[in-house]
């Protein structure tokens, strides 16, 4: 952020609070579209890149993107982008925007006239993503002997009974747990021993990681993010 | 809306009492004039088929007009090529328009996408909307 509109910010807080709300681009999509298309089209490449920026709510492309968890406040909307972000080529986006929908209702993408193709990966993906969670329990949870011997035990079995639930749960598509949330919502369980917390928390943000990093794969949309990168944009995002 | 001054080649003819679309919003519909023969050499759009003027890009200073189905907006040359490497590349080359069509004595630029798009894109594109957006770069 420059100086000019850290001063703006600063001078303006009523206006910036009145204004912030009115002026979200991503509550009209008819607008990113169009930006988007004759953005690409015509080289308005700053223009084109400030709203893939601001999409980045929608379709997160790095971890702590998603960790604002903006996909509660926007849930399904993704979908209405789906379509233009494969037209302008904006790859980069999609495994973030694929992933958000996850435990959304899809039956709304019959309409958006997607090809065939995307819609297979997207289905084929979600599916993938679906014994994730319960892998990551079955490795990281049940087997947290071998690691911490008798420290916790308690706890350890009531965590572990909670998460074998879910993620059955999950797995038989009852109530969709997000994996990556999921894992992440058990990092305060052991508050007080060091050594747990320490833990079980590198192994959700080790589970997280490679998942997120695998996005693409999943989606079978490229081999990497890097690879998407380089497709979606001639200039550096 | 907008209001604009009387056209030089065609009557203003607003649609009061109707709602109107979005699509149509920002749109001044403009009836074709007999024109002075000096000018019937060159192809002018008012001549031939109904235009509409677009109130809320259509800068009367413009010097650039884009037709983008049947609706006109007048922008400057300078604010296209700044921000767009197709328009700049355009202009540079020193021949904006494909034909020698004019708009109210501009130079016209016709393109195939839709009019609602152009208007968004235009407003940005100019800054008065979503202008804090554009200055919150780092969200």
């Amino acid at each position: 952020m420059d100086i000019g509109t850290l001063y703006f910010f600063c001078v303006n807080p009523i206006k910036l609070m009145l204004e912030s709300r009115v002026v979200d681009v991503l509550d009209h999509p008819e607008h990113v579209k169009a930006i988007l298309r004759l953005g690409k089209k015509y080289r308005a490449d700053a223009l084109f890149k400030e709203i893939l920026v601001k999409l980045e709510r929608i379709c997160p492309v790095s971890l702590s993107k998603l960790n604002l968890g903006f996909y509660k406040k926007y849930g399904s909307s993704g979908l209405q982008f789906m379509k233009v972000l494969l037209d302008v080529d904006a790859l980069y986006h999609l495994p973030g925007l694929f992933y958000n929908l996850y435990d959304e209702n899809l039956t709304e993408i019959q309409k958006l006239g997607l090809s065939p193709v995307i819609q297979a990966k997207l289905y084929r993906g979600l599916h993938l993503l679906t014994p994730e969670y319960a892998i990551f329990v079955s490795k990281t949870i049940v087997s947290y002997k071998v690691a911490r011997g008798e420290c916790c035990p308690r706890r350890w079995r009531t965590l572990q009974a909670r998460l074998c639930k879910e993620a059955i749960t999950s797995v038989f598509n009852l109530d969709r747990v997000r994996p990556m949330e999921a894992a992440g919502s058990i990092q305060t369980v052991f508050r007080n021993c060091h050594g747990c917390s320490s833990y079980l928390n590198e192994r959700i943000s080790d589970f997280r990681k490679d998942l997120f990093a695998r996005l693409p794969e999943i989606f079978d949309l490229g081999e990497s993010w890097k690879e998407l990168k380089k497709i979606t944009c001639t200039f550096p995002l | 809306m907008t209001s604009l001054p009387p056209p030089q080649l065609g009557t203003l003819k607003r649609k009061h009492g109707e709602a109107a679309s979005d699509a149509n919003s920002n749109i001044n519909e403009i009836s074709s004039v007999p024109e002075s023969p000096q000018k019937r050499s060159k192809s002018n759009l008012t001549q031939t088929q109904s235009i509409l003027k677009n109130s809320s890009v259509y800068y009367e200073d413009g010097n650039i007009v884009i037709i983008a189905e049947n609706v006109a907006f007048r922008a400057h040359r300078g604010v296209l090529s700044k921000r767009c490497e197709v328009f700049r590349d355009m202009f540079v080359v020193g021949r904006p328009c494909s034909s020698d069509e004019t708009f109210e004595d501009c130079p016209v630029v016709r393109v195939s996408d839709l009019s609602k798009d152009w208007e968004a894109f235009l407003e940005v594109l100019y800054g008065y909307r979503y202008a804090l957006f554009l200055l919150r770069q780092s969200h």
